[in-house]
């Protein structure tokens, strides 16, 4: 598979840090190569529930099937991410008038909330100063 | 032909033909559970299911005379796979839907029986195992609802509008299926704004054409309203946003008003299990009824009652003081759903509450309601009316109803009630029988509600077959017209409609 085009990126390079590690993360179940798929990595609970301050935001290029990209240098610690496909390119998840998501979503672990969102309890993941490669399945 | 022979007639010709589901499957506690108990329980037939995602009789065995003038599809849905990898659901309602489509015309009928392919039944296909939590059944290896449309099943009852045939559940969207294939089409999107939100089983068209429907969203703690013309566009979406949200299964339109009958049973998203367990009967509450005017839907009155359960209702309509009557199938509590309707999937008959048919007065400015039952001691459920007249006043109600004389916990008669009077007609069909939902089909040119037949379908579980039925609507005593059968059983479904061709 190709690399796919990374159009997007913040805060791709932690170096610097006293203990760091690469992050790989890897998009399945990429329904079309219509627009992006968007991942937010959160480092806190409170950053994770309220989907703000995210330590890494990546835009990248949709394909059909699976998608893939790797975070350098981040520093060792607990993450959790949120990942959407956004098919019609408008930067936004769009949703329906409950707020409900109407585009494909995932989260790391593939956690799942009941009846909505994960908690970060569900979705966070250990980075110490090994590589690690996470995947996840977008749901529409 | 004496009609009311006509199961034992048929009964020797078709013995035990052609059962849609293998009795040998290898399965797991409640599957071991309830096959155990169907060679105790021949009823029990009517809730094996099948696994089977197509089921087709060019040419079903008519006895008597279909009317000429009777053409058209009955389409049907209802829970059908209850098993999936050899692990049976634990409610009634869980089992994927199967639309069915009996095709009437020149005397003749034939069936097509297909499984809606929805989003959960195709990844189940590829897992062969249950993934998603259903309505009524959380196994350990499920995984929790992402949304509403994961646990969508599309098996409740059938709508036909602006030219396209939906297959409805509840708590998703309504999906799409193609008329004479049954092929399914997709999830309907009526726009990007109610995407993905509920879309009720029981829609209602008022003498406008008007498409009226709601959809209960437990966990976002709102019910959304929907009015659509007839071309089967959405003009128009309401949001009632409410702290609690209950199980609303059913509501009714009037000329002017949309009425939602709000029984207390209460969505809790802490509670443990499947959806139907996140759910609490606070009878404390009351039942209350929401009422709207057409025009103006972001607001509404209250009037409370005491708490009662309900599924359905047959029809409203209101008077000249503006006095709003009500006909329903009326439950102290929903036991049923909780005990009966559960552990049937595993061979137990369980009693419940049982429905009476009973007619509701709700005077919305005095904020009074009242209810009173229509004809005592008969239970009854299903009902249903004319639909011409929906919203507008009705005289006829067509429900199901027992002889009781049958040993399994549904219907085995069709009963026609005059809902003012009381006066009833009543056909039974045996003690073998269990009878599934009646619908009212009009006479080409025909005018009033008793000009026309009484279609339905039946379980004769002696003789392992489904039977189509066909009444003289003024004369559902005298028995059937013309009885076609199926030469196999098929899963006991819940509601339907008739689409004249």
């Amino acid at each position: 598979m190709k690399t796919p085009t990374l159009v997007f990126a913040a805060a791709l390079s932690f170096a610097g840090a006293a203990r760091a590690a690469d992050l790989t993360v890897t998009i399945e179940g990429v329904r079309s190569a219509d627009g992006y798929v968007m991942v937010a990595l959160f480092d806190s609970e409170d950053a994770f529930k309220e989907r703000k301050g995210e330590v890494a935001a990546l835009r990248l290029r949709a394909r059909e099937g699976q998608v893939s990209a790797t975070l350098h240098g981040l520093p060792a610690g607990t993450y959790g991410f949120a990942v959407y496909h956004d098919e019609n390119g408008n930067s936004e998840l769009d949703a329906n008038l409950l707020g409900v998501p109407t585009e494909g979503y995932t989260f790391s672990n593939d956690a799942r909330g009941n009846f909505g969102p994960p908690g970060f309890a569900d979705a966070k993941f250990g980075l110490d100063t090994e590589p690690l490669k996470m995947t996840a399945t977008l749901s529409y | 032909m004496n009609r009311r022979d006509f199961l034992a007639l048929s009964a020797t010709a078709t013995a035990m033909a052609g059962l849609p589901y293998p009795l040998a499957a290898a399965g797991d506690d409640w599957a071991k559970a309830f096959r155990a108990a169907l060679a105790e329980k021949p009823w029990l037939l009517g809730w094996l299911g099948t696994n089977e995602a197509r089921l087709e009789t060019p040419a079903l065995s008519v006895e008597g005379t279909i009317p000429d003038a009777l053409s058209g599809t009955l389409y049907r849905n209802g829970p059908a796979q209850h098993e999936v990898g050899g692990r049976r659901y634990q409610h009634w309602f869980d089992g994927d839907g199967m639309v069915q489509a009996f095709r009437i015309g020149g005397g003749t009928v034939s069936h097509l029986g297909r499984l809606v392919q929805t989003a959960k039944l195709s990844t189940e296909e590829k897992a062969d195992r249950p993934v998603e939590m259903t309505f009524g059944t959380y196994l350990p290896d499920m995984r929790r609802a992402a949304n509403a449309d994961a646990l969508n099943t599309a098996n409740i009852n059938m709508l036909h509008h602006g030219g396209e045939l939906l297959a409805l559940w509840e708590g998703g969207s309504a999906y799409r299926i193609e008329p004479d294939t049954l092929d399914t089409i997709g999830p309907k999107t009526w726009n990007p704004l109610t995407k993905g939100l509920p879309f009720s089983a029981h829609p209602r068209v008022d003498s406008q054409g008007t498409l009226w429907s709601f959809g209960y969203a437990s966990s976002a703690g709102a019910i959304v309203l929907y009015r659509i013309d007839p071309a089967g566009t959405l003009v128009e979406q309401g949001i009632v946003r409410m702290e609690r949200v209950p199980m609303v299964h059913d509501f009714v339109v009037t000329e002017r008003q949309v009425l939602l009958v709000l029984p207390p049973l209460y969505f809790d998203g802490s509670r443990p299990g499947a959806f139907l367990d996140r759910h609490v009967w606070d009878p404390d509450a009351g039942t209350r009824i929401l009422i709207f005017d057409k025009d103006d839907l972001t607001k509404h009155r209250t009037v409370e009652m005491p708490a009662y359960w309900v599924f359905h209702f047959g029809n409203a309509w209101e008077d000249k003081a503006g006095t709003v009557h009500l006909d329903l199938a009326r439950y102290d509590d929903p036991s049923l759903m909780f005990e009966t309707l559960r552990w049937v999937m595993r061979g137990e008959y369980r009693p419940g509450t049982t429905a009476r048919p009973y007619r509701m007065t709700v005077d919305a400015a005095a904020g009074r309601a009242t209810a009173e039952a229509i004809a005592e001691d008969a239970e009854a459920e299903f009902p249903r009316i004319d639909e011409r007249l929906t919203g507008r006043r009705h005289r006829r109600l067509i429900l199901l109803g027992s002889d009781g004389a049958a040993p399994h916990p549904l219907f085995n008669a069709v009963v026609r009630v005059d809902p003012e009077t009381g006066k009833r007609s009543f056909f039974s069909y045996g003690a073998h029988a269990i009878a599934e939902e009646h619908v009212f089909v009009p006479r080409p040119g025909g005018t009033g509600e008793d000009d026309g037949w009484v279609l339905g379908t039946v379980l004769d579980y002696k003789a392992g077959v489904t039977r189509l039925t066909v009444f003289d609507a003024a004369r559902i005593g005298d028995g059937p017209l013309a009885v076609a059968s199926l030469p196999y059983a098929l899963p006991l479904g819940l509601h339907g409609t008739f689409v004249a061709a």
